[in-house]
């Protein structure tokens, strides 16, 4: 980095480019504040993918590119996440109080759903389909099968598939 | 941390290798309640498990990831993991848009879409039942897993019945100009003719039940018919079924009541699986078994205890949501 090489390249990323990053991000979130976290969010990603590995840092040859493909990913993110806890919050509400969690458990039930929503969000949409019947509707293989017109074969890889992206997500 | 004991996380962060997590994977779908696997499959699991440490760990591990599911209430984690697809959600966003701008039967057509009933204005949950008040002084009593949303203007009382089913008391419109009162269903369009009647929602078919006055039933495919009191009429988006005799026990679940009446133990059974949470199945041996009498729907684990003392059944719970009723 030209800044000067005995600083810490993650750190000189940071101070060159933050600002241009937050502006990135306001723009496509419309709020400031929102895009300072996720900017430091963006900034999270990369000090642990780089742990380590601060030649490879030093040597980012076009560093705004890079940091729009982290920044969009932690985007996605947001949208997801916010997209999960408004369904969530619709759900509570229609719920009759007698049923509902109690509230000190919402929050740990929020973050479970979170882990999970996560982890299935790159499946295609049949194996997630698939996976959430046999998981939360208690339906076999079979039934699922004919409520979605596809063969128990396939409904036996998806849920196959499912359960690998979720013991080994990055594999 | 110099001092601190340093505690070596057990294959809780580690990566699982691929491979095994694969295996793993495998096992935990050929294992699942929802294959119905037997002793051998068991048996073929354990083998796998025991023939390497790797696969007895990755098994463990595979195992804390299935008891998040254990813990978390059933319709939070249908409502929130089953949501629609954002990419899809844009696009009924971006369908609204252009649907407002077009006629007001697009509108409708928006609210079809399966996001509409997670976010109606009035929803009941599975086992619920409950009754409100409209601004215009009907009143809508909700079956259990019912969602329906209120367009009332100038022109129209419309209630958009997304799935379930209602009892509605019409009022009179206390307007100059009073407007019509209609349900739409999936199927098509119910106008109150100063009534009480009864719709119902299903995957499959609309219906409506008259107690009071009568209605115009029109399906979406332009078919059209007067029910009136004591008649009630399944019908189709393609069209309208046959005018019956109303089931004069069609509203009791108003009060709290299921109410059989020499029905098929199987239809009883689906009947009953609406007021449950998780599923309800009926064994093809016991299902034209027939039963009567009037079941309480607040307790439905007592009314299954009921069927099996009144009949040569068996209720067999194979985890707390699935349930399955087989010959005794």
């Amino acid at each position: 980095m030209r800044v000067s090489s005995s600083t810490d390249p993650i750190t000189a990323l940071y101070s060159e480019h933050n600002g241009w990053l937050h502006g990135w991000l306001r723009k496509k979130l419309g709020c400031t504040h929102n895009a300072a976290d996720l900017a430091q969010d963006t900034f999270i990603r990369i000090v642990t993918a780089f742990k380590g590995k601060d030649d490879a840092a030093a040597q980012l040859r076009e560093p705004r590119a890079y940091l729009t493909t982290v920044a969009t990913r932690v985007l996605s993110n947001h949208y997801r996440r916010q997209s999960l806890e408004q369904a969530y919050a619709d759900a509570l509400r229609q719920m009759p109080e007698a049923a509902a969690p109690a509230p000190e458990h919402r929050l740990i039930i929020l973050e479970t759903l979170n882990e999970i929503d996560a982890l299935l969000d790159a499946l295609p949409h049949k194996a997630r389909t698939v996976f959430l019947a046999a998981q939360l509707d208690g339906l076999t293989y079979n039934e699922i099968a004919l409520e979605y017109g596809i063969a128990a074969r396939s409904v036996r890889r998806y849920m196959a598939l499912a359960y690998e992206r979720c013991l080994a997500p990055h594999a | 941390m110099p001092g601190a004991a340093r505690v070596t996380p057990i294959a809780q962060d580690e990566p699982l290798d691929p491979r095994d997590a694969r295996e793993a994977a495998y096992w935990l779908m050929r294992l699942h309640p929802a294959a119905e696997p037997d002793d051998a499959d068991h048996r073929a699991c354990m083998a796998w498990r025991a023939s390497h440490t790797q696969h007895e760990l990755a098994w463990q591990r595979a195992q804390r990831f299935n008891e998040k599911f254990a813990v978390m209430p059933l319709e939070l984690g249908k409502a929130a993991l089953g949501r629609p697809a954002q990419r899809q959600r844009r696009q009924a966003v971006k369908t609204l848009v252009l649907l407002l701008t077009a006629t007001p039967a697009g509108l409708l057509a928006y609210q079809q879409l399966p996001v509409a009933a997670w976010r109606a204005q009035y929803r009941t949950a599975t086992g619920e039942r409950r009754s409100v008040q409209l601004a215009d002084g009907s009143r809508v009593h909700m079956n259990t897993g019912t969602a329906f949303d209120i367009v009332a203007d100038d022109a129209q009382r419309l209630v958009l019945l997304h799935e379930g089913e209602l009892v509605i008391q019409t009022a009179l419109d206390a307007r100059a100009m009073p407007r019509p009162f209609r349900v739409k269903t999936a199927d098509g369009f119910i106008r109150a003719i100063g009534t009480r009647f009864c719709v119902r929602c299903s995957q499959a078919w609309s219906e409506v039940a008259v107690f009071d006055g009568a209605v115009e039933v029109a399906a979406r495919d332009g078919a059209a018919r007067i029910v009136a009191a004591n008649e009630q009429l399944r019908f189709l988006s393609e069209g309208l079924g046959n005018t019956e005799a109303l089931d004069g026990h069609r509203a009791d679940w108003v009060d709290g009541i299921l109410h059989a009446d020499n029905q098929t133990l199987a239809a009883f059974a689906a009947e009953l699986a609406r007021h449950r949470r998780g599923w309800l199945r009926c064994d093809p041996a016991v299902a034209n078994l027939r039963i009567s009498g009037s079941f309480q729907l607040d307790n439905t684990d007592r009314v299954l205890r009921a069927l099996a003392a009144t009949l040569p059944v068996n209720i067999r719970f194979h985890t707390r949501y699935l349930a399955t009723i087989v010959p005794a």
